[in-house]
């Protein structure tokens, strides 16, 4: 979000609200709670999650410093359709639903871009149920990786690291494929040397295959 | 996205645009594309299918009232699916510009996208962790309530669909819709001549759909 922003409106959207600091799997919002704010991310990433009675607890999504979140419910008025926890210490700037609402009235970039993002958003998470018909479990287990790689990944030669620590449970959420599956496809992709995973860390050794065997049927 | 507007905002919705008619199967807008005019649903049902180099996934069913065809409008990418009239289908195209004077239309297109990003959300952490048998019950469970129709025990659903299309709603493929559909039909909760379904038992689906 604040990457998509003219500068003037940048610095404007930076000055409300007040700075907040989160530790490590601090419960940023809450699932199920009235959405009465909206926090824009400053430093380190965040992972989305649900909680289910029925099951295991899913990953929606991870958003990264300058992203925001919680603008679903100020939009849509109704309670938090997840919870955001976060990953290492974050800095963050928590914003009144008044307050950014007036922010959005009288900034119509910001407004645009704010929608913008929303619809990608949707967007992303239909094509991810695209990609569970057409994909088999090995390709979306790459694509997986791909993405968030490159969402939150650092790259240095070759190697792509991630250095969010993600379960492999939570793998499985993002490409909507159960725990056993998952850990079947890592050892895969392990076995034919494009992933290293190591105590809260994988690296993607090589990122041009690993993009192939996500874009294969 | 209609029953939401006043009765004088509707009123003005409605003059917006052109009336346009579609017959059975005709597109009515395509994957794609980079147009960005809305379209109204005014009687009828459209589905909205995206094409890959694998097939069709049909991603929604739309009804009466709803609006289509505002992401495009929104973030400026091409067209991300194609929807098809499924049946006579009556609209009205609006160009967005159009759309925007109306204040009270644009803030509810905005709350209807984060409702569907919530519920493509949802039906994502619905289905992890569920069996195929749950999701296709869910999914037929959906459709029979869809539109704010009342599903009654003994419910035909107003729409035609293949096992795919099924399975495309419900995160699986044909194969396997074909499978699950074939139980339920045999367990005397789901009748189907062709692509005509007709649920007999929606109770015993609700459980279903809720069971892991």
């Amino acid at each position: 979000m604040l990457g998509q922003l003219r500068p003037l409106t940048r610095d404007r959207l930076l000055a409300l609200g007040t700075t907040v600091v989160y530790r490590d799997n601090d419960v940023i919002l809450t699932h199920g709670e009235p959405g009465d704010n909206v926090v824009l991310l400053l430093s380190s990433a965040v992972k989305v999650v649900v909680h289910s009675e029925h099951g295991p607890t899913a990953l929606l999504a991870i958003r990264i410093r300058g992203d925001l979140v919680g603008e679903q419910s100020v939009i849509d008025r109704k309670t938090r359709s997840a919870s955001v926890i976060a990953c290492g210490d974050v800095r963050a700037q928590s914003i009144g639903r008044s307050e950014f609402e007036a922010f959005l009235k009288r900034t119509p970039d910001a407004d645009q871009q704010l929608r913008s993002m929303m619809s990608e958003r949707l967007r992303w998470a239909d094509q991810r149920r695209v990609d569970f018909l057409a994909l088999k479990a090995y390709a979306r287990v790459a694509r997986v990786l791909v993405e968030v790689a490159k969402t939150c990944g650092w790259e240095d030669e070759e190697t792509w690291d991630i250095t969010i620590p993600l379960t492999q449970e939570e793998l499985g959420s993002l490409a909507s494929i159960a725990r056993r599956t998952v850990e079947q496809q890592v050892r895969k992709l392990i076995e034919a040397g494009l992933v290293r995973t190591a105590y809260r860390r994988t690296s993607l050794l090589n990122m041009a295959e690993l993009q192939r065997v996500a874009d294969s049927r | 996205m209609l029953g939401r507007l006043s009765n004088e905002t509707r009123a003005q919705l409605l003059k917006l645009g052109t009336a346009r008619t579609y017959g059975h199967d005709k597109p009515i807008l395509e994957q794609g594309a980079s147009n960005d005019h809305v379209v109204v649903v005014l009687r009828g049902t459209v589905k909205v299918v995206a094409y890959s180099e694998y097939g069709p996934a049909l991603l929604a069913i739309r009804v009466r009232g709803d609006l289509v065809g505002e992401q495009a409008g929104i973030d400026k990418n091409p067209r991300s699916a194609s929807v098809i009239a499924c049946g006579e289908v009556l609209v009205r195209t609006i160009p967005l510009n159009e759309l925007k004077r109306l204040p009270d239309v644009d803030h509810q297109v905005q709350r209807m996208v984060s409702e569907r990003w919530r519920s493509s959300d949802q039906l994502r952490v619905d289905f992890f962790g569920r069996n195929a048998r749950a999701r296709l019950a869910r999914v037929l469970i959906e459709i029979a309530t869809m539109g704010g129709w009342q599903a009654e025990p003994r419910w035909e659903l107003k729409i035609p669909l293949t096992r795919a299309e099924l399975g495309s709603l419900a995160s699986m493929k044909a194969g396997t819709a074909e499978k699950q559909m074939r139980l339920l039909i045999v367990e005397g909760l789901v009748a189907a001549d062709q692509q005509r379904i007709t649920l007999l038992d929606t109770d015993a689906l609700r459980l279903i759909a809720e069971s892991t």
